[in-house]
C-alpha cells in the first residue's frame, strides 16, 4: 500500500516504543513506554529485566500506536525496526515481532541503525535539515561524531574510546546517590554552581583528534568525592556538579566545532539523550552562532529513545531501496554504515 | 485447521505444521545459528513445501519455557507478531508439558528435566501425558528423592529432556532415550496446543508470555538485601 505510512519499532534499551510516521517527516502517533522506574532501584538498566518487560509490552505498544494513528496494519507501507546497536536481548524482541508482522502481512521490512535513528529525530520537528552536516550523537551508550555528506551516507569522524558521555553522568550520579538516569539529575544539581570551581581533566583535546575519552574525567570526579569523604569534608555539590558537567560540555563542544570547521559545514546537529541537556544546548548554540554556523537539535521528547525516529530513518532507507529479509538479526555493536 | 508449532527453548528447535491432527511437515535443526536468523526462514520453507500461505494458518502453539530466556523470547515474540497480524489464537505450552505429551505412551512415569545449570533442573512428572506434580525448580537429587518415595518405588521411570542427559550419571537412569529422540519435537508442541485449543484453551498476542520459572539474578540479589 502506497500510503507513505511507516510503522517504527524500537526496543534497543529500556524503552518499548512504536510510532506511525507519514512520509518520513510527520508524526501520526508516537508511543513510548519507559522502564526507567523499574531499573532505578538497580542503579542502571538490567538487561534481563529489560528484555522481560519488552516481550510483555511489545504488542500492546504496537497496537496503541496503530490505534492512536487510527490505522491498521493494512494501511502501513513499510515496517522499520531498530536492530542495533543496543542490548541484544532487548533488540531481539522488537526484531522478532517486526519480522513476524512483516512476514504475515507481506509489508516490506527495513532494519534501522539506532544511532542513525537519533539523527533523523531532527527531521520530525519541521526543521530544514541540509547536507552536508556534522552530527554529534551523545547518549548513555554513545558518543559519536559523524559527517553526513549526503543523506543515507555517513563517515565516522570520531567516537569515544572508553565511556560514553551519558555513562559518565550516570556513574557519577550513582555515587552521589542520585537516581538513574544521571544526566538530568546532575544538571539540576549544577544549577547556581560555579563551573570553574573544580578543574577536572579533559581527555584527548589535542588538535585534529576527534575521538573522545571520559574515563579520566569520571575517575577524577569519583576520586574527588572519595577524598572529601575520607577527610570528612562536605562536597560543594552545586559547584561539583557544575564543574563536572562543564568538563563534558566543553569537550563535546570543542570537538564538534573542530569537526565542523575541518569539513566546512554550515549546519551542525545534535542527537541522543544528552542533547536534551539545556546547558549543553545553549552553550553549543552560542558557540555555533559565533562561528557562523546553525545548530539543530530535536525537541526534548525526541532526544531520548523513541520509535518515531526509527520510522523516519526507515522510511528514507526504504525510499533508497533498502530492504531487510526474514533472517534479520539483532546486532549489539552495530556500527553506522554496516549492514 | 492449519496448526503451527514453534519451539525455540534450546539450541535445537524449529517449526511443525499440522492439518488438524495430521502432521504435514516438520523442521528441526540442532545447530548453533540463532533462532532469530533461522526461525522465520524455516517457517517460510515449510509453508512453501506444504503449499499453503501464512495467511492460511489458523492456530499457533508455542513453547513458553522453561529454557533459554533469549530463545523463548524469539519464539514468543514471533508467535505474538504472527497472531496479531493474522488475527489467530495462540496456545502456550511449557517445555515440560511438551515432553510429557511426546512420551505419553511410556507405560510408567515420564520425568521431564530441563537443565537450569549448577546441578539444578526445572522438572515435572507425567503419566500418560497428565501432570502428576506442579512444575518445580530444584537439584537433580530432589527429583530422585521424589521418584524413590515409597509409594512410587515399584514404578518404571523415563527421564527425558536435556537435564536427563546432562545429569545422566547423577540420576543413574535405568531407562534412557537416545539423544536424537530426546529432543522436544515441534510436532508434539503443535499436537498438544491443538488438543488444548479443542478443549477451549487459548491466549492471544497480548496476554501470552514466556514462563521463566525463575526471577532474574538482579531481582534475587535485591530481595536478599531487603
Ligand atoms: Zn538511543
Amino acid at each position: 500500500m502506497k500510503s507513505g505510512l511507516t510503522l517504527g519499532i524500537e526496543t534497543s534499551c529500556d524503552e518499548t516504543a512504536a510510532a506511525v510516521i507519514k512520509n518520513g517527516t510527520e508524526i501520526v502517533s508516537n508511543v513510548v513506554l519507559s522502564q526507567i522506574d523499574i531499573h532505578q532501584k538497580y542503579g542502571g538498566v538490567v538487561p534481563e529485566i529489560a528484555s522481560r518487560h519488552h516481550i510483555e509490552a511489545i504488542m500492546p505498544v504496537i497496537n496503541e500506536a496503530l490505534e492512536k494513528a487510527q490505522v491498521t496494519l493494512d494501511d502501513i507501507e513499510v515496517i522499520a525496526v531498530a536492530y542495533g546497536p543496543g542490548l541484544v536481548g532487548s533488540l531481539l524482541v522488537g526484531v522478532a515481532a517486526a519480522k513476524a508482522l512483516a512476514f504475515a502481512t507481506g509489508i516490506p521490512l527495513v532494519g534501522v541503525n539506532h544511532i542513525e535513528g537519533h539523527i533523523y529525530a531532527n527531521f520530525l520537528s519541521g526543521q530544514e535539515v541540509k547536507a552536508p552536516l556534522v552530527c554529534l550523537t551523545v547518549s548513555g551508550g554513545h558518543t559519536d561524531l559523524l559527517l553526513i555528506p549526503r543523506f543515507g551516507e555517513y563517515e565516522i569522524l570520531g567516537r569515544t574510546r572508553d565511556d560514553a558521555a551519558g555513562e559518565a553522568f550516570d556513574k557519577v550520579a550513582r555515587v552521589l546517590g542520585l537516581p538513574y538516569p544521571g544526566g538530568p539529575q546532575i544538571e539540576r544539581l549544577a544549577t547556581g554552581g560555579n563551573r570553574e570551581a573544580i578543574a577536572f581533566p579533559r581527555g584527548l583535546l589535542e588538535k585534529d583528534n576527534l575521538d573522545f575519552s571520559f574515563s579520566g574525567l569520571k575517575t577524577a570526579a569519583l576520586n574527588y568525592l572519595n577524598e572529601a569523604r575520607q577527610k570528612g569534608q562536605d562536597v560543594p555539590l552545586a559547584d561539583f556538579a557544575a564543574s563536572f558537567q562543564w568538563a563534558i560540555i566543553d569537550v563535546l563542544t570543542q570537538k564538534l566545532m573542530l569537526a565542523a570547521q575541518k569539513y566546512r559545514v554550515d549546519q551542525v546537529v545534535l542527537s541522543g539523550g544528552v542533547a536534551a541537556n539545556s546547558t549543553f544546548r545553549n552553550h553549543v548554540t552560542e558557540v555555533a552562532r559565533s562561528n557562523g554556523m546553525e545548530l539543530l537539535y530535536p525537541p526534548t521528547h525526541l532526544c531520548t529513545d523513541n520509535a518515531a525516529m526509527i520510522g523516519s530513518a526507515g522510511y528514507f532507507s526504504y525510499l533508497a531501496g533498502k530492504r531487510s529479509d526474514h533472517a534479520l538479526n539483532a546486532v549489539a555493536n552495530l556500527r553506522l554504515g554496516e549492514n | 485447521m492449519n496448526v503451527l508449532g514453534i519451539d525455540t527453548s534450546t539450541v535445537t528447535g524449529g517449526v511443525a505444521l499440522l492439518s488438524d491432527d495430521r502432521l504435514v511437515g516438520e523442521s528441526v535443526l540442532n545447530i548453533r545459528t540463532t533462532h532469530s536468523e533461522r526461525l522465520l526462514p524455516a517457517l517460510e520453507r515449510l509453508l512453501a513445501d506444504a503449499g499453503i500461505t501464512v495467511k492460511e494458518l489458523d492456530l499457533l502453539s508455542v513453547v513458553t519455557g522453561p529454557g533459554s530466556f533469549t530463545g523463548l523470547r524469539i519464539g514468543v515474540g514471533t508467535a505474538k507478531g504472527l497472531s496479531y497480524a493474522l488475527g489467530v489464537p495462540i496456545v502456550g505450552v511449557t517445555t515440560l508439558e511438551g515432553y510429557g505429551w511426546q512420551f505419553k505412551f511410556f507405560p510408567g512415569i515420564v520425568v521431564a528435566m530441563v537443565d537450569a545449570r549448577r546441578e539444578n533442573v526445572f522438572w515435572q512428572a507425567f503419566r500418560e501425558g497428565i501432570a502428576l506434580v506442579d512444575p518445580s525448580y530444584g537439584s537433580h537429587q530432589s527429583v530422585l528423592d521424589w521418584c524413590s518415595c515409597s509409594k512410587r518405588s515399584e514404578e518404571q521411570f523415563l527421564f527425558v529432556g536435556d537435564g536427563a542427559i546432562n545429569y545422566g550419571e547423577q540420576i543413574r537412569a535405568s531407562q534412557s532415550v537416545p539423544p536424537s529422540q530426546n529432543l522436544l519435537r515441534p510436532s508434539a508442541v503443535a499436537h498438544l496446543g491443538y488438543t488444548r485449543y479443542l478443549q477451549g484453551e487459548h491466549s492471544d498476542a497480548f496476554s501470552l508470555n514466556p514462563t521463566y520459572m525463575r526471577q532474574t539474578e538482579a531481582e534475587r540479589k535485591w530481595q536478599e538485601q531487603m
